[in-house]
């Protein structure tokens, strides 16, 4: 293999863990403070595509107005979905992890109503490509990288430097004494359920011009988030960057060279095996079982 | 008309009527002809078996993603061996729960130690890679086009079965054997220790009851009754291909389970019934259609979050606790029959020794080179300050934690590296807190369960029925636990809803009900009254009487001095101090332990 070609490989393998950095840590996010496995997490990614989509093709929005407008949107209706379904079943994870099943075929099953099954492409206002050193960079994929890196700066910012993120992490060790010091846990779930959803989206807005997009590519998705999670542990955000590179890397690499199906094995494989040898994760924490 | 009265008032007019019900079912296809409607009564069967299949792992509280996989390989295995190898319909389909059912022993051998979430992810990866793979075997699974002309059955005397009312008879009758299984399964014993396990794994484990060896058999059959269906769904459909088992396939058939309400016979069946007739009313509104299954899905489990039968179930039964008033009093009796070992056995012959244990947290030492033995019949207390040790050794004793250091001999055995339930077969008993009981089993049933995991029953035989015998053995049992420790008038109630005196009672009598030949007790009068702990020690001196050997950790002093022939004290994870009550008063060191002198 020729380092040129490698370069390439890996340069899309980033673009792609890019991607799949927004969409882990939402779900990460929302199946570690809220404790739900949400299914139709990669189904707000797909909705974040399909409005981006929307809006330019149909409203003429230039792309940047379509990205606040989608985000607005994704925003509004994860509200509802957590207010309306999940939310309220939450007390019985495994009510809930169907449920989000539930809301998989609506989600799925609107869009492909409203705007048909057919596969569509977007096209960003950027175009060109860089040669660095043999190795072709085109500016739509660097954009996606480079939006992916501002948003998830602003996540960290958001987590690590506001009162909000330190309720956030307070209600993530222990909701119970997180209460107890005058934090509105409950606010503090809906926020987090509706930024980490968020997240997703804007991970469907960013990427909505690499793959043609389809309504049931939600799935997909949401299995790539619960793969990252897993790999790099339930609760870690370093983790799920970590996860979303390892993952990322070997997609690239391996549809690549061999076949896009033996990739996915395999990463199914590296999970399954990481669950075996250590459940927590890469990076996760271990949770010492006080019995 | 004196024999129609007979049948009625008999007790066999309940079972005449199912027969009868069970006969009508039979029949349907002869009043209604429509194929459409037999087609999808057809599937209703199919989805009948997947879903009690899927609830017998599931009362286990493990929870499948696997079940389309284990379709696939069913489905798979009897359309190649059919097919490429000619080989009798009915060798395929018996070779397809086979199939499934190794695959199920492999996989189970790996995956059932994980827990919780991490066991249902592995099963989903699991049915991920499946699906590549039946993409990808193209030699046997044909991938992406699929097996076509998937010959229909052969039935002897009739051959090939043709219309859809030939496959509703041999499905009807399919359907009614998982049934009949599933509540043979769930009334043995067996399904006993499976809801046991299923409601705390670690108390299941320490009662003796081996939990890997039950969830390996609850994950084998209930992959075998999937593979099973699989076979039938090949050559009922004569298509697969891999989109035939996508991961909505497991999907549905946990939604049966949900919608249905989990845990019973019926729940699943209403499930199944509700759910797979739905798109197909639904077909009329085209675009929709799966928006709409979604949106129903969704107001289903919104409204009856504990299925429709459970809602059903539940509202029959609103009694409110609160209502009922709660009569309890202690009554003991003072005879009883229960041996433990050999009554009276105050041999002075060493039961259990321990031999240098130490254990260490990182680099934090919790214990040190400790060393004692314990004679038959004797009570040794072990007191020390907070942090001193106590409890680590007796989650060293029961193998809760492995020691780091040193061994750990019963009755002549080491048993240093046994796993807890065999622990507690060898006769080592410890008493729980009463919230890591069962919580959702009456005082009752929590000491049935622990009996029935030392009862020593045949699988097979309880199975069928033919364990009577033990059966009455384990009842007389319970009696006895139950007079033993008091709890007669408690018999019905979840321990969680009892006093906390009788939740540590029923701890007792929990531990008690192994038949233990050392009992561990872990500070058995805390936050008792003194009444109550009167009564603990009136119930220790019978046991003791009855040839029991007790270790007891214990804060309050006295109550240790009153009840233990031998005192052992710990003070920051060493031994610092052994000997008679006596001796342990005037012990300076101990004095200087204590009072931190």
């Amino acid at each position: 293999m020729s380092l040129s070609l490698f370069g390439q490989i890996a340069f899309n393998g980033i673009v792609l863990s890019s991607i799949y950095v927004l969409l882990a840590v939402g779900f990460n996010l929302v199946w570690g403070i809220l404790g739900i496995f949400n299914f139709a997490h990669g189904h707000f990614y797909m909705l974040g595509a399909f409005l981006t989509w929307y809006f330019i093709s149909s409203l003429g929005f230039n792309f940047y107005i379509a990205f606040i407008f989608s985000g607005v949107c994704i925003f509004v209706m994860a509200a509802i979905a957590l207010k309306g379904v999940l939310g309220p079943l939450r007390e019985n994870e495994f009510v809930c992890v169907i449920s989000s099943l539930g809301l998989c075929s609506l989600i799925e099953g609107l869009v492909s109503a409203i705007f048909g099954g057919e596969a569509r492409i977007v096209n960003l206002p950027v175009s060109g490509v860089i040669n660095f050193g043999g190795v072709f960079l085109s500016f739509p994929r660097l954009a996606t990288l480079l939006i992916s890196l501002v948003v998830f700066s602003v996540f960290l910012f958001i987590v690590y430097f506001t009162n909000f993120g330190r309720a956030l992490r307070a209600t993530g060790s222990d909701p119970e004494i997180a209460q107890v010091q005058g934090i509105n846990i409950s606010r503090v779930y809906f926020i987090t359920f509706c930024l980490g959803t968020l997240l997703a989206g804007l991970g469907g807005i960013v990427a909505c011009h690499i793959t043609p997009l389809m309504p049931h590519m939600g799935i997909d998705f949401s299995l790539k988030a619960f793969i990252v999670v897993v790999l790099g542990g339930l609760g870690s955000i370093p983790g799920a960057v970590v996860g979303a590179l390892i993952i990322g890397l070997l997609e690239s690499f391996i549809s690549s060279l061999v076949n896009p199906m033996v990739s996915i094995i395999v990463s199914f494989m590296v999970v399954l095996l990481i669950l075996l040898v250590k459940p927590s994760g890469l990076m996760g924490i271990e949770r010492i079982e006080s019995r | 008309m004196l024999q129609v009265r007979r049948l009625v008032t008999s007790r066999m007019w309940k079972p005449s009527l199912s027969v009868g019900a069970w006969a009508l079912g039979i029949c349907i296809p002869f009043y209604i002809k429509d194929p459409f409607f037999l087609h999808v009564l057809n599937i209703i069967f199919i989805g009948i078996t997947m879903a009690l299949s899927w609830g017998i792992l599931a009362r286990t509280g493990y929870i499948s993603f696997a079940s389309n996989a284990f379709l696939g390989i069913g489905a798979y295995t009897s359309a190649y061996l059919v097919m490429q190898l000619h080989i009798y319909y009915w060798i395929g389909y018996f070779a397809a729960g086979a199939m499934a059912g190794f695959f199920a022993l492999f996989l189970g051998k790996i995956i059932l130690r994980l827990k919780g979430i991490f066991f249902v992810l592995s099963t989903f990866c699991f049915a991920q890679i499946m699906l590549r793979v039946f993409r990808t075997a193209e030699h046997i699974t044909k991938g992406a086009d699929g097996i076509t002309g998937i010959p229909t059955p052969i039935l002897p005397f009739i051959g090939s079965l043709e219309s859809h009312a030939q496959f509703y008879v041999l499905f009807y009758v399919y359907a009614t054997f998982v049934v009949i299984f599933t509540m043979r399964l769930y009334n043995s014993n067996i399904g006993r220790e499976f809801k046991a396990i299923g409601e705390d794994m670690f108390v299941a484990e320490s009662m003796g009851i081996d939990t890997t060896r039950r969830k390996i058999i609850a994950f084998v059959i209930s992959s075998i009754i999937t593979g099973l269906s699989g076979s039938f769904h090949a050559h009922y459909t004569s298509f697969i291909s891999d989109t035939t088992f996508e991961m909505t396939k497991s999907i549905e058939v946990m939604a049966y389970n949900v919608v249905g309400g989990m845990g019973s016979i019926i729940g699943p069946i209403i499930g199944v019934c509700v759910m797979v007739p739905l798109p197909e009313f639904l077909r009329g509104f085209v675009a929709y259609q799966i928006a709409l299954y979604g949106l129903i899905l969704i107001l289903i489990l919104r409204f009856f979050p504990a299925g429709i039968w459970g809602t059903i179930r539940r509202a029959h039964s609103t009694i409110p606790a609160e209502s009922k008033s709660l009569r309890l009093s202690y009554e003991l009796t003072k005879e009883f029959k229960l041996g433990f070992g050999n009554p009276i056995r105050h041999n002075r012959e060493t039961l259990l020794e321990c031999r240098k244990i130490s254990r260490y947290f990182g680099g934090l030492a919790a214990l040190t080179d400790i060393s004692f033995s314990i004679r038959a019949g004797e009570i040794l207390g072990i007191v020390g300050p907070n942090g001193a040790g106590k409890s680590t050794l007796f989650n060293v004793i029961t193998k809760v934690l492995s020691p780091t250091r040193g061994t750990i001999i019963f009755e002549g055995k080491n048993i240093t590296g046994l796993r807890p339930h065999r622990i507690n077969r060898m006769g080592i008993a410890r008493v729980f807190q009463s919230k890591v009981l069962y919580p959702e089993a009456s005082v009752k049933e929590n000491i049935v369960r622990a009996i029935v995991a030392r009862s020593g029953f045949n699988e097979i035989k309880d199975f069928f029925g033919l364990e009577r015998r033990k059966h009455q053995v384990i009842l007389e049992q319970t009696q006895q636990v139950l007079e033993l420790c008091g709890l007669y008038s408690a018999t019905g109630e979840l321990p969680k809803n009892l006093p906390h005196g009788f939740q540590r009672l029923v701890g007792l009598a929990v531990a008690l009900a192994t038949k233990p030949k050392l009992l561990l007790l872990d500070e058995p009068i805390t936050g008792m009254s003194l009444e109550e702990s009167d009564i603990i020690a009136r119930i220790l001196e019978n046991l003791h009487q009855s040839g029991l050997t007790i270790i007891m950790v214990e804060h309050n002093v006295n109550f240790v001095m009153r009840i233990c022939h031998r005192i052992m004290v710990l003070d920051y994870g060493q031994k610092i101090a052994e000997g008679t009550p006596q001796e342990i008063r005037r012990n300076p060191e101990v004095i200087k332990a204590f009072l931190g002198g």
